[in-house]
């Protein structure tokens, strides 16, 4: 079956700002590469997870794949057709089919606009349905999301950080979007709301067939909600894989890190595990070779001189490591296999 | 750890003048923390875990007109909460403080080894080679690689983590016995996480240093803490020893927040969210104020407020039925 | 200017009490009344010499007293507020519109349309205004037209900063990404998603800049480039009783008050809709 998403060879690069110390001394002139040549497909219905810590571009991937972020080098298509090379038509009927979620529930709505004149503005904007049954239509959106109607002339300060992100759901419904990016819809809520809204994204998941991609830093909810697993770092993909088995048996020596800093439950303090040292590098100034190689306990030479390791197949997933190249390498096609 | 308590304080009571009236955000807490224990003070936003700590230092914020009521002990010795040059004197000496987000609270203008070093020059009048000396064996201590360049660095220079190892150092300079620790990781990434809770706990190890940590996530609370208290609405719902209050949680709200919790979750279990919302604090319920999002609730509920009373031990929880939820409880582990 | 932030519900303490805006409110509804009802409400009409009855002191036939050509004090106060405040209406209004198209025009489109628009600003900021006012009046006479073209070709520009600086932040707010993203045209997301958001500030700024235009066009009528006589309007009317300061002091103290009151007025409305809004706003 045709992937709904394809992502090919995608770099996002920021232009820097170099100061005249480095015109003078000829550095390159390449910017600050967000996402460094990530692929990835993603089929109808399917949840992907993607992980990884400051810096490593999660959220930039998200926000390319929505054509929010221009595209450098590669493509990103979605239904088969590339989004760089979409006609206006084409692209407002996109729009209408990806959306997404914000990490700041409350700085992603219009503090002057009620929930109602919101989700009213984007059901006109769009035509999706005819005057007389707009207002049905936000009352069934509303229903959806488990936002209570005396909420709807409500504007987003007198609501609480949950139910702003419910409206935000609402929304991104409203236009009967198939696919959402959620870029950490759950980081900056207390932990019972959180709750609430994973338990809301699984219910949408099954019974609207939605495909998702969920960004966030924490294992444990992508855990939940996550068919597949993308693991970042500094722009690439070191790791991916169905999630029971990535969390289960980590490949990456990267992954095999931030799995050991979710906790299990019934240990104690002496079992602390040890932490990786150093922290998640800058883009900006990237180490050489595999950018991970600083903090790795399993590096050796190759790490540091031979460039970034391209992804080898496993039989569950695919891992960008060293430590795996004696593994055959990577067939043409893409996918998770 | 030892059982003689270090730091002990009974009855605290923060109350807030507001626009909506005067309300208690810290109602009635008490806290025995012992030598060289990692007491865990958990709760969402809005429990009041924050303001216990900063009334515990004088530290409230200015402008607004509170009231402090506590008995406060440290070390055997009696502080009256109400004297702010009381307060002062502990603050730093005996009980010292770190917060959330290193950036707003580390003076962007002045080399780090200087704020880590401020306590030393001005109230140890320490001259100033002696205190940049301390000050890098400070930074050497709390893990900051090649500490004689970095301490002169600004802290716009160093990454969230190194800035959290500088506050952590800036703590330290005057050898506190304890050490209260709000939040200190939410705003890390989760590898440096494990290496600040891995430090705190290498701290403890090495001086001895109590510290109490605040924070909402549960998954923290049980890789790290010896014990555990639950704050909601301003009191203590629960309070034991961690493997306790983890294991066979005796308040509906501690059993709510451990199911809510996925990182804590059992193979294949749903997420279970908390009904409702916190109540207002100029508009608490009658009763039990846990009541109205309580799935165990009963009619007297409404009628009491409970205490914390014993369900086994040393584990207290203020619920009517905690024996019977405590009981209830399969060990997690 | 004052704003309170209210913390949880917890006011600081150097907020103006809530009463100081209705307090503003009040004073330029009352001025305003006048201005509109002054035919009705002047006892005397403003040009009406008496000469029989000239610098007379304040008594029960005027209250305010007489100037040096009979004319009434009072009356020529009330009707001269119609000058005064359109001269901190249209004042303001004109920068105002300008500005904020300048402004958004600038913060939203930014690169080389913002790199232009702001040599302009850069242009306009360094003419200095009386300058300006001088060779207006040169070329077109005295009086309120020169004064309200003036003010406008130099006004424009704080409004135009404030109204970009806006933008530059709101740009790259989430709920405009959200917008990009639902398929929102660019007109519809600078006009009715940025641009309201943009615009408070600028708001705020109006009315204390009324109080300036007010100032301003008082002065210049003192100094004989604005209003011309016999128009009544609070600047002339201190100019023309500069001679009797010290015999008639009504003819200068009476349209002193009234500007400052005014003033005054303005200055109270700029606080509490900044702390109002500052509120609503977050």
């Amino acid at each position: 079956m045709k992937p709904l998403l394809e992502v090919d060879h995608l770099v996002v690069e920021y232009p820097l700002q170099r100061g005249m110390a480095s015109w003078l001394q000829r550095k390159g002139a390449r910017g600050l590469l967000a996402v460094n040549g990530v692929s990835l497909s993603i089929p109808k219905g399917h949840a992907v997870g993607v992980v990884g810590e400051s810096g490593c571009g999660k959220s930039t991937l998200g926000r390319a794949m929505l054509g929010l972020e221009k595209a450098s080098e590669g493509t990103v298509g979605f239904d088969a057709k590339a989004l760089g090379r979409l006609s206006a038509g084409e692209l407002t009927a996109f729009r209408r089919r990806a959306q997404m979620i914000f990490q700041d529930p409350v700085g992603a709505l219009n503090p002057r606009l009620s929930v109602r004149q919101m989700l009213s503005e984007v059901i006109r904007v769009h035509r999706i349905r005819e005057r007389a049954d707009e207002e049905h239509y936000v009352k069934e959106l509303a229903a959806k999301v488990g936002l209570s109607e005396d909420l709807l002339d409500r504007k987003p300060r007198s609501l609480s950080g949950g139910q702003c992100q419910r409206v935000g759901i609402a929304r991104a419904l409203a236009t009967g979007a198939e696919f959402l990016v959620a870029d950490e819809p759950t980081s900056a809520l207390d932990v019972s709301v959180q709750a609430q809204i994973m338990n809301l994204f699984k219910r949408l998941k099954e019974e609207l067939d939605l495909t998702l991609l969920f960004i966030s830093h924490d294992l444990g909810v992508v855990r939940y909600l996550c068919d597949t697993v993308l693991v970042m770092y500094l722009g690439r993909i070191v790791e991916r894989g169905p999630a029971e088995r990535v969390f289960a048996d980590p490949k990456h020596p990267y992954t095999r890190a931030l799995m050991a800093s979710i906790p299990h439950v019934g240990e104690t303090t002496s079992d602390l595990p040890k932490p990786v040292k150093g922290e998640p590098p800058s883009p900006i100034n990237p180490p050489t070779g595999c950018p991970f190689h600083p903090r790795c306990d399993r590096a050796f030479e190759d790490c540091k001189r031979a460039p970034f390791p391209e992804e080898r197949v496993l039989e569950n997933g695919t891992v960008a490591c060293h430590l795996y190249s004696s593994q055959r390498p990577r067939p043409k096609g893409r996918g998770l296999r | 750890m030892s059982t003689d308590k270090l730091l002990s304080v009974h009855n605290l009571c923060v109350e807030l003048s507001t626009a909506q009236g005067r309300i208690r955000p810290v109602d009635d807490v008490s806290i025995d923390l012992r030598r060289g224990e990692v007491m865990g003070l958990v709760g969402e936003s809005g429990s009041g875990k924050s303001l216990t700590c900063r009334a515990l230092m004088g530290l409230l914020p200015g402008n607004v007109t509170s009231n402090v009521t506590a008995a406060l002990e440290v070390d055997g010795e009696h502080i009256d909460i109400s004297s702010t040059k009381a307060l002062r004197r502990i603050r730093g000496r005996e009980i010292a403080m770190i917060f959330q987000n290193p950036s707003s609270y580390l003076d962007p203008l002045m080399p780090v080894w200087r704020q880590i070093a401020e306590p030393l020059l001005s109230r140890e009048g320490l001259g100033r080679g002696e205190a940049r000396a301390q000050a890098v064996a400070l930074m050497r201590k709390v893990g900051i690689p090649d500490p004689p360049n970095n301490a002169r660095a600004y802290p716009h220079q160093l990454s969230g983590g190194m800035k959290q190892r500088v506050m952590i150092a800036a703590a330290l300079a005057c050898k506190p016995k304890v050490l209260i620790a709000d939040e200190p990781t939410t705003a890390l990434d989760v590898t440096v996480q494990m290496q600040i809770l891995r430090l705190l706990l290498d701290l403890r190890k090495e001086s001895g240093l109590s510290i109490i940590l605040v924070t909402h996530d549960l998954a923290v609370v049980s890789m790290v803490c010896d014990s555990v208290n639950v704050m909601y609405c301003g009191r203590i719902v629960e309070h034991g020893e961690r493997n306790d209050v983890l294991g066979t949680p005796a308040h509906p709200y501690t059993k709510a927040l451990l199911s809510s919790e996925p990182s804590l979750l059992g193979e294949g279990e749903e997420l279970k969210a908390i009904s409702g919302q916190l109540p207002p604090l100029n508009k608490l319920p009658s009763g039990c104020r846990y009541r109205s999002r309580c799935e165990f609730v009963l009619e007297r509920c409404a009628d009491q407020d409970p205490e914390l009373r014993a369900v086994h031990g040393a584990h207290l929880a203020a619920c009517l039925r905690c024996e019977e939820l405590a009981g209830r409880n399969e060990a997690l582990a | 200017m004052i704003i309170a932030k209210t913390m949880g519900g917890v006011r600081r303490r150097l907020a103006l009490p809530y009463w100081t805006l209705y307090f503003g409110i009040g004073i330029v509804i009352v001025w305003t009344a006048l201005a509109v009802f002054a035919p009705i409400v002047a006892p005397y009409s403003p040009d009406n010499q008496i000469l029989t009855a000239t610098l007379q002191a304040p008594n029960s036939l005027h209250w305010l007293g007489t100037d040096n050509f009979g004319r009434d004090v009072l009356s020529r106060i009330i009707w001269g507020t119609r000058v005064d405040l359109l001269m901190g209406g249209l004042g303001v209004l004109f920068p105002f519109i300008i500005g904020t198209i300048i402004g958004t025009l600038a913060g939203y489109y930014g690169g080389w349309v913002d790199r232009i628009l702001m040599r302009l600003l850069d242009i306009t900021m360094s003419f200095p205004f009386f300058v300006l006012i001088i060779a207006i009046v040169a070329v077109l006479g005295a009086g309120l037209v020169s004064f309200f073209i003036a003010v406008a070709l130099v006004g424009w520009v704080s409004y135009a900063r404030l109204v970009r600086s806006q933008f530059l932040v709101l740009k790259k707010a989430d709920f405009v990404t959200a917008a990009r993203s639902l398929g929102f045209s660019n007109m519809r997301i600078m006009l009715r998603h940025i641009l309201p958001n943009a615009i408070l500030p600028a708001i705020v700024f109006s009315m204390s800049d009324a109080v300036i235009d007010i100032l301003l066009g008082s002065s210049l009528s003192y100094l004989g480039l604005g209003v011309r006589p016999p128009t009544p309007e609070w600047g002339l009317m201190i100019a023309e009783s500069q001679n009797f300061m010290g015999s008639a002091w009504w003819m200068s103290l009476f349209p002193g008050l009234a500007i400052v009151i005014l003033a005054l007025g303005f200055s109270l409305l700029a606080d509490g809709v900044a702390q109002r809004l500052g509120v609503a706003v977050e």
